[in-house]
């Protein structure tokens, strides 16, 4: 299996991404998956684009922010570059099988490119999470935060060990169902429904746009 | 977005928010990162981000009262 992941890594949103992002690629390489980096300075869209036409890989995930035609990458100067948009370029995803962990994307650009072949799992509405002001330095030690991005990490895991689109999905929405679960034993705590209610908003955003029974192998 | 919050919903969701901890940073894509009182002040003005948040919990309302979250949860 051939892999591609983006991390950008330029706010408090990115920064999580960027680390939980490392953990995919700790875990491709224990498991001797080729995945190729994009990162500061090579996450351009010119680097993406020819990454992709020359190593072929099944699988993109992509860590980013995003809206309903547009994937994006790094911040260059005051702009965000844009790595996949949609009537631009979306033709990169053709016959792929995508994650995007960003938002909206499969509002448009995730069904526009799977109307021809390929899968593109993401989300119809924002993919937002909660994060501890006291550990925004060390994204990993948030134990708020983790309710949110553990369940998409091991979406993107199970891809990675070639399950299928809609088994890795539910990876996701079963990982947000045990969370919430578990906050709703929790609920007087403080914030506990307030998790509660992201949870639930991210798990009924998320889409799978195509061929679900596509894998990577 | 052009919607508002309406003047019940509003209510809810500023008192929804006063259950928070001072901790808690919201990230919404794009948008940023808003603290609680960023939050608030966000709501009071009726802006994209406010009318995010509110439609998010309107969402999770909705769901519970009409028991499609428990469904989901027992599936």
């Amino acid at each position: 299996m051939k892999a591609i992941i983006t991390m950008p890594n330029y706010d408090d949103a990115t920064a999580y991404l960027y680390c939980y992002a490392e953990e995919l690629v700790r875990f491709a390489e224990e498991n001797g998956i080729s995945i190729i980096q994009l990162k500061r300075p090579r996450l351009r869209r010119n680097v993406l684009e020819d990454s992709i036409t020359k190593q072929n890989p099944q699988l993109l995930l992509f860590n980013a922010h995003g809206d309903k035609t547009t994937i994006y990458g790094d911040k260059i100067g005051r702009e965000t570059e844009y790595l996949v948009r949609e009537q631009e370029n979306h033709q990169l995803l053709q016959g792929r099988l995508t994650y995007a962990r960003a938002c909206s994307a499969a509002a448009s650009l995730g069904r526009k490119y799977t109307q021809k072949s390929g899968c593109f799992i993401g989300y119809n509405q924002p993919f937002s999470f909660w994060t501890d002001t006291s550990r925004t330095t060390t994204p990993l030690k948030d134990k708020i935060a983790q309710l949110f991005l553990e369940p998409s990490n091991e979406l993107a895991i199970g891809l990675l060990r070639g399950k299928s689109a809609r088994q890795a999905a539910d990876i996701f929405v079963n990982l947000s169902k045990k969370n919430i679960l578990h906050l709703l034993g929790r609920q007087d705590e403080p914030g506990a429904m307030a998790s509660a209610m992201l949870l639930w908003n991210n798990m009924m955003a998320q889409k799978v746009l195509g061929n679900e029974e596509m894998n990577c192998t | 977005m052009n919607e508002k919050i309406s003047i019940e919903l509003k209510k809810i969701v500023l008192w929804r928010l006063e259950t928070i901890p001072p901790n808690f940073k919201l990230s919404v894509g794009n948008e940023g990162t808003f603290t609680k009182d960023e939050l608030k002040q966000h709501i009071e003005k009726e802006d994209d981000i406010g009318v995010l948040f509110a439609n998010m919990q309107l969402n999770f309302m909705k769901a519970l009262a009409s028991g499609e979250f428990s469904k989901a949860l027992a599936e």
